[in-house]
């Protein structure tokens, strides 16, 4: 019979640096996620003064008075943000982003892909008819029926539509890309911020870069709201 | 080198390549904010439409792909590792895996034009255990423990 190997001479060894790999491993993973929980970045202290972009070009949710400011950049195409805007910040918007809420939302978009200024053109045209949130919402939402469609635009017209927008100034204002400046604008800001990837997410000017599931930034609104943070 | 020698370094460096697959997959469902990326473009190429493989984040499959080689390569140290079966299966998936590892970093540097640090070290594990387990000679029938 012969004899099983893995057990001979250097089994124990072997064995030995298989444990210490997942040991080892197992601490990267978990420390990877504990580190920096979030990093203070300067310029958004002086966000009055951005390089070319303007602070106030970004959607905003919720009142002026909130205790709170989240700020997030986001491309249409991410699948990050669109996790992001399913699980935590539609909810975090309807929640906490109301009358009397405790969160001033602005949204920036933030083209990251040539394919990706399209729907944030139409996104800032829905906009000009008050209904920014929900073609924002839509986009994410329904992501798979327009990014391989070589002429989105049409998509995009009959969510307007579906918005009860008027499609036919809404066509005109996608086609025409009448939008585009406002959408150069935010990305502008967000590069005066040194945002580089999407999402990227801001607490009341700190970068948030862990726990951006919805019971992480609820807890953290929570805390600041109540002065504890 | 032996056989043996050889399926231990595979099963390590499989191991190796779990944990990374799992960090990049993790990332990809939200888990980190951030990749650590030391040089390269991590999050143009995790965030591109290429990070997804029928239907599954590209990490996902890689996971299984380093579990399953990994647990080949244990199980090749056990009595079942003269089976012919278990040979032609580890150097099936090492093959199909240095295939799929190539189409991927073609993709990053002519596609995407961006190359992700944790992709290239990984395509590395990839091509080591290519080498370590030699399917060729799999194929000839060679014996798996001849040095």
């Amino acid at each position: 019979m012969a004899k099983a190997k893995g057990k001979g001479k250097g089994g124990k060894g072997f064995y030995l640096l298989i444990l210490i790999v997942v040991v080892a491993g197992g601490l990267l993973l978990l420390n990877a996620r504990g580190s920096d929980e979030v990093e203070d970045l300067a310029p958004v202290a002086v966000a009055s003064d951005p390089v070319s972009g303007d602070m106030s070009s970004g959607a905003a949710m919720g009142s002026d008075e909130a205790p709170v400011t989240i700020m997030e950049f986001a491309d249409y195409l991410c699948p990050h943000c669109r996790q992001f805007n399913a699980l935590s910040g539609k909810l975090l918007r309807q929640n906490y982003s109301g009358t009397g809420g405790s969160v001033r939302w602005i949204s920036y978009d933030f083209p990251l892909w040539p394919e990706s200024w399209a729907p944030a053109i139409a996104a800032k045209c829905a906009a000009r008819q008050d209904k920014y949130w929900e073609m924002h919402d839509l986009l994410f939402a329904r992501v798979d029926t327009w990014r391989e469609d070589g002429n989105p635009n049409r998509k995009f017209v009959e969510y307007a539509k579906d918005l009860g927008l008027d499609s036919g100034a809404f066509k005109s204002c996608v086609e025409g890309q009448e939008t585009l400046k406002e959408v150069q604008e935010t990305q502008a800001y967000g590069v005066s911020l040194g945002v580089s990837s999407t999402p990227t997410v801001f607490f009341n000017g700190q970068r948030v870069l862990r726990d951006l599931d919805y019971a992480g930034m609820a807890e953290r609104i929570d805390a600041a709201a109540a002065g504890t943070d | 080198m032996s056989g043996e020698t050889r399926l231990r370094a595979v099963a390590l460096l499989a191991l190796v390549g779990v944990f990374i697959s799992l960090y990049l997959l993790l990332y990809h469902l939200g888990y980190y904010g951030q990749l650590v990326c030391g040089t390269g473009s991590c999050d143009t190429v995790q965030t591109s439409e290429y990070s997804r493989f029928v239907g599954a984040p590209v990490p996902l499959w890689g996971t299984v792909w380093y579990v399953g080689v990994a647990m080949l390569a244990i199980l090749g140290l056990g009595p079942w590792g003269d089976h012919p079966w278990a040979r032609g299966l580890l150097a099936a998936a090492v093959t199909g895996g240095l295939l799929f590892s190539v189409y991927l970093t073609a993709l990053e540097l002519l596609v995407i034009h961006a190359v992700c640090m944790w992709c290239v070290i990984s395509a590395v594990l990839t091509v080591l255990i290519f080498l370590l387990v030699r399917p060729w000679r799999a194929v000839r029938g060679a014996p798996r423990a001849a040095s």
